[in-house]
């Protein structure tokens, strides 16, 4: 396994170590220190992809994270993952990948034939072709697209691997490692401050990987960034965003260098650290230039080339044409040139420039005032066709390898990110960070500085200004490199050639110089129209090597400056992260934290079947058989009706209020008076939103003179303690009242039915519960097997019932000792479904009924507003849209056929006539009744209460269901509220 | 009153062993079975209030963002004018019974014993177990034996306090998040190792 391209000597991979990996199921080997991509071009692999519009082959175009068009597939199985791109793909050994976006194979590709009609697919195609029919789209047109077009793959297996989050704080976050940020770190870190240095690469040194001149600078600060103990190196952790409040997000890569995660490893962690202050040392990326045929396999970025020389020893090519419009493309063809490759000409738009000599001493050619016209080669670049730019005749060079240098592009994106303005320098021909909108500055290429000496001072100088603005004012003196010269770049603004043929300004997303045009001439002329309507830019690169093009076509078009013209907004991701890490551990039932009632594992070892509700496990029924339907429902709803039931209650919220202003702040809290309940006594309550609609409901107790227990809904416990809170210390702080939520301090549960006293009686001690001495809503403290037990005589069921409360660690004795003592007496343990079951044969409300628009006379509360005295929603609940006697209100319903065939269905509408469109109102709840033997449920039917007697019908039009059914009072079951005095 | 044994809220599974990955310097996760009573007073009532701590207990009341420890007993702050007191696990209801005596009408005591859980999490790594949900800065510039914060950890309100330098915390849970928390806290150390103890 030869790698023909390979230097024999120089870069930073180690040749004494062999990495087999496979591409598109063939065998190649490379060096660990080697990317996916190099390891391609030391293997002679030029052709790696096929283009997303058009199919078009497409090669390796640079050397970095701005790579738009070698995107492969890596790994498979569960593992495999699409739109990875080579440059960045660090080489382990057996690493597979596969290329993307072709069929039947890479070389033959029928799709690009495509490109033989190409000129019909130009800018807004798919909005013009694909608009008509509409009934088209769903079915025809966008599978179409969505075969042809999209990039990679997604594994259809689940991610095997583990992600995570991991938070992060710091005085000064250094974002990218070449000589700015090197000395930023350096200088923050010596003065104290705590520093977070972040890599996208494996390696920490960006452009000094390519500069071996400068590797004992770059070891010595490493070394000395190693040693600070306030400093983190995070290699391998790209920072994808720049958020509100110095936020800033990152993805470090844990193992993607490795074939699996290490044991109890992750694969990759999304960092959300908090910066007092950020250096942006994130370089420059060079641009290219528009020509046609400017995307062939084998025209790469003039800096790319000579990484791929100076870092990995690799030739991209054996014989090369520069082409360029700046003097930093004379150092890269130099480094070309050591490297062995016959550099054939540097073609230099520029009339003149003092690099020629440089060339001239090296036998290279140079070409001034010229531009490329033109590149031969389908699947890779075999010749250059050049021209003066005066006019003359066209010439062709022969070449393999069409190095392009259009200037270069400092890294602005996360500056962008936080609304700072760019800035155009005229004098690099380029958009640079404006003034800072958030506690950040840029250092080094970032800024538009060139060379490696420039770049250290500036990473120096944000360094110490970091760290001093948050108080670190003592940085240390380090070494700096050497001053290397001349680094003036001396960019001539140049961005297209204009010739015939296709010359691209987004080599990801297909979009040329002749698209741009277009659009601006249908109207799309303002840059983030024009990126729209083209989808230039928009592609995973976001348009980071050639988006410059585009702008500058799009200027041309204009007549206006590319200052003036301006660059589309740049937005996270600076670069693709993966959803899985965005996930993190928050996957299957890590999504949300599961809720347990102190009675949970009694639940799961007796055969609940639960449901989620909220956070909460609540045990639906208990079946030992697993049954579906309702007769284990039915079962334990009669359990209750005929002999006694226990249900699980611990789920409402309990809200210990305490002070000598309870009583006028639970008058004020509620519709009705709690500041005459006696010690000992419970009193159901009902509370109001400012806005007059019902908020909340449940019963408090007073346990002592200035203490109460209030009860709330399981779904608004923690609304109604935050309403209290910002009630108490916003409008009443004169108030002596206290909060503390109990909620999971107690065990609750309801014991309920006829036979409920004879049960308790034989387990609870220390309480009299006869109805005399413990009438219906008393309250009083007892034992159950040795366990404080507090006893509530609330029902939520229309039968006797009591609520046992006991502290949560004795959950458990107190509910075994209540079935055993109710055994006797066919106690039966009742899960949710039957709690709804009776409370709606009751006709006590909940949410359905209580759903944020009904008032509390909608809901047949009148009698609860009290008289006398303010309370939170009076003013608005006489508001008189919410008096009009038309509105909805609440009703029971009964299916006049008691056979059970015909079923009710929440949210039927209640019309007049079977066929009838007229709604009259909703249906809120439904069950089977066990006392009544038939459907029933509650309804909310305008003017319902003037209705009770009249049949109306129930109607489910998506199930084509009508029910016949008549409307009653809510309370099918002892309306005279006998039942729970017994 | 004696009362028979409570349940752990941390559920039948929790049990004493090595988690995660072998070797390295594991954190240790222990449960801490303790009463836990939260305290909170009335502006006036603040001053004698802590008095009365303080004889009663040695312990003076913490400001803001901070605990106060005394032998195996813990005051934290935990809201203005409330704190949590936590003791080694006593008679059923005795210490909000002790403090309620000698508090008056003017502080509002309320047994929480049952109704929060706390494990102590201690080790050279248990910062970075912490840093995968915490979001509070626990480097030891910002946060000290002895600081103490209310924050939301896997969509979990808990209090962390730390206790020592090694560093050591106590996370002070809602006894129904107990479980869930655990799990969360498990996997999180994974990288690490992590050892369950007995609880104490």
């Amino acid at each position: 396994m030869s790698q023909p391209h390979r230097l024999a000597v120089g870069g930073r991979i180690d040749r004494s170590r062999s990495l087999p990996f496979r591409f598109d199921n063939r065998a190649f080997a490379g060096h660990p220190g080697d990317t996916l991509a190099s390891a391609l071009l030391a293997n002679g692999v030029r052709l790696v992809g096929r283009s997303f519009k058009y199919h078009r082959p497409r090669g390796i175009f640079t050397a970095g994270p701005e790579e738009p068009s070698a995107l492969v597939e890596l790994r498979t199985g569960a593992r495999q993952e699409p739109n990875t791109r080579v440059t960045t793909a660090e080489l382990f050994d057996g690493l597979e990948a596969m290329s993307q976006h072709r069929w039947p194979s890479l070389a033959f590709d029928v799709s690009a034939v495509t490109s033989l009609v190409s000129r019909f697919l130009g800018a807004g195609f798919y909005y013009k072709t694909f608009m008509w029919p509409p009934s088209f789209w769903e079915k025809v047109y966008e599978p179409l697209i969505r075969r042809a077009a999209g990039l990679g793959r997604v594994a259809a297996a689940p991610d095997p691997d583990a992600y995570e989050a991991m938070h992060a704080h710091c005085d000064v976050l250094v974002v990218g490692t070449g000589a700015a940020g090197l000395a930023a770190a350096r200088a923050a870190g010596s003065a104290g401050a705590r520093v977070i240095l972040a890599e996208q690469d494996f390696e920490l040194g960006g452009g000094l990987l390519s500069e071996p001149a400068h590797e004992s600078w770059r070891q010595s600060m490493i070394a000395a960034l190693t040693a600070m103990p306030e400093v983190r190196l995070l290699p391998r952790t790209t920072v994808f965003g720049f958020y509100e409040h110095d936020v800033l997000g990152a993805v470090e890569r844990v193992a993607d260098h490795l074939p699996t995660p290490s044991d109890h490893g992750v694969r990759q962690r999304v960092w959300t650290i908090r910066a007092r202050q950020t250096v942006l040392a994130t370089g420059a990326t060079e641009r290219p230039i528009a020509f046609p045929d400017n995307d062939r396999p084998g025209v790469m970025l003039t800096s790319a080339a000579m990484t791929y020389a100076r870092r990995f020893g690799v030739r991209a090519g054996e014989r090369a044409v520069v082409f360029a419009n700046n003097d930093t493309a004379y150092d890269a063809a130099f480094a070309l040139h050591d490297a062995g490759v016959i550099v054939a000409a540097i073609i230099d738009v520029r009339k003149a420039t003092p690099r020629a000599d440089g060339a001239y001493a090296r036998n290279i050619a140079v070409r001034l005032g010229s531009e490329v016209i033109g590149v031969r080669g389908g699947r890779q670049v075999s010749a250059v066709a050049i021209r003066a730019r005066n006019g003359g005749a066209e010439r062709v060079i022969d070449a393999d390898l069409l190095c392009v240098s259009g200037g270069w592009n400092p890294a602005v994106h996360l500056q962008s990110h936080t609304r700072a303005k760019l800035a155009w320098d005229k004098k690099i021909a380029a958009f640079v960070p404006g003034s800072p909108a958030q506690a950040e500055r840029s250092a080094g290429a970032a800024l538009g500085i060139f060379g490696i000496a420039r770049s250290a001072a500036s990473g120096t100088r944000a360094g110490i200004e970091a760290a001093a603005a948050v108080g670190f004012r003592q940085a240390s003196a380090f070494d700096l490199p050497a001053p290397g010269g001349d680094d003036d770049p001396r960019v001539e603004a140049f961005w297209q050639v204009k010739a015939q043929g296709k010359a691209f300004v987004d080599l990801q997303n297909d979009v040329t110089a002749d698209d741009i045009r277009l659009a601006h001439r249908e109207g799309y002329v303002h840059v983030e129209h024009a990126k729209r309507y083209t989808t230039h830019g928009m592609a995973t690169d976001q348009g980071k090597t050639s988006g410059m093009l585009g702008v500058a076509v799009l200027a041309d078009a204009r007549g206006e400056s590319i200052e003036k013209v301006g660059v589309p907004t740049y937005r996270p991701y600076v670069t693709p992260v993966t959803w899985g890490a965005f996930a993190g551990r928050d996957v299957g039932h890590h999504l949300q934290p599961i809720r347990r009632t102190p009675l949970h594992h009694w639940h799961v070892r007796n055969h609940g079947i639960f449901l989620e509700t909220g956070l909460w496990m609540r045990p639906l029924y208990y079946s030992a058989t697993r049954e579906t339907g309702w007769e284990p429902i039915l079962r334990e709803a009669r359990a209750v009706r005929q002999a006694v039931g226990i249900c699980d209650v611990s789920t409402l919220g309990k809200i210990d209020v305490q002070g000598r202003d309870v009583g006028i702040f639970l008058d004020r809290l509620y519709t009705n008076t709690f500041s005459t309940l006696a010690v000992g006594k419970a009193r159901y309550g009902l509370m109001l939103r400012e806005d007059g609609i019902v908020f909340d409901d449940g019963t408090t107790s007073r346990i002592a003179e200035h203490r109460h227990l209030m009860t709330t809904t399981t779904a608004k416990a923690a609304e109604v303690l935050a309403h209290m809170e910002f009630y108490h210390q916003t409008v009443w702080p004169e108030l002596d009242v206290r909060f503390c939520a109990v909620t999971d301090q107690w065990a609750q549960m309801s014991v309920a039915g006829p036979k409920t006293r004879l049960a308790l009686q034989g387990c609870v001690e220390g309480l009299d519960l006869s109805n005399e001495a413990f009438p219906f809503m008393g309250v009083g403290d007892g034992t159950v097997a040795g366990c404080p037990v507090r006893i509530y005589r609330v029902s939520f069921s229309g039968e006797m019932a009591y609520e046992v409360a006991t502290p949560a660690g004795y959950g458990e004795r107190v509910w075994e000792a209540i079935l055993e003592a109710g055994k006797p007496h066919g106690i039966l343990p009742y899960g949710l479904e039957a709690l709804g079951l009776l409370r709606i044969e009751k006709g006590h409300v909940a949410g359905p009924e209580l759903n944020g628009q009904t008032t509390a006379r909608d809901l047949g509360f009148d009698k609860m507003i009290k008289k006398k005295g303010d309370f939170i929603g009076r003013v608005s609940a006489d508001r008189p849209r919410l008096l009009d006697p038309d509105r909805p209100r609440l009703v029971g319903i009964r299916a006049v056929d008691p056979s059970f065939e015909r079923r009710l269905r929440g949210g039927a509408h209640m019309v007049e006539k079977a066929a009838s469109t007229n709604s009259l109102g909703w249906v809120t709840s439904i069950t089977r009744s066990v006392e009544l033997e038939r459907w029933l449920g509650l309804a909310m039917i305008r003017r319902g209460p003037e209705r009770i007697g009249q049949r109306l019908f129930a109607a489910y039009p998506l199930k084509n269901e009508v029910v016949e059914v008549e409307v009653t009072s809510p309370h099918h079951v002892d309306p005279e509220n006998l039942r729970v005095r017994a | 009153m004696s009362a028979p044994e409570r349940l752990s809220p941390f559920g039948p599974e929790a049990k004493p062993g090595r988690h995660g990955a072998a070797g390295g310097t594991p954190v240790s996760i222990t449960e801490r079975r303790v009463d836990i009573v939260q305290v909170t007073a009335g502006r006036e009532a603040e001053a004698p209030f802590a008095d009365i701590v303080k004889d009663a207990t040695g312990l003076s009341l913490p400001p803001a963002h901070q605990a106060a420890f005394s032998g195996e007993a813990m005051v934290v702050w935990v809201q203005p004018s409330g704190w949590l007191m936590i003791k080694p696990r006593g008679d059923e209801g005795a210490l909000a019974k002790a403090l309620a005596g000698v508090a008056g009408d003017a502080v509002a005591v309320v047994d929480q014993s049952h109704g929060k859980a706390v494990l102590r999490l201690s080790g050279a790594r248990a910062r970075d177990v912490l840093a995968k949900g915490c979001r509070v800065d626990l480097h030891p510039r910002a946060f000290l034996t002895g600081s103490a914060a209310t924050t939301t950890v896997d969509h979990i309100t808990i209090t962390v306090v730390q206790v020592d330098a090694i560093p050591t915390y106590d996370l002070i849970l809602p006894a129904n998040f107990a479980e869930a928390f655990l799990e969360w806290l498990l996997m999180s150390a994974a990288e690490f190792g992590c050892e369950v103890r007995p609880p104490t």
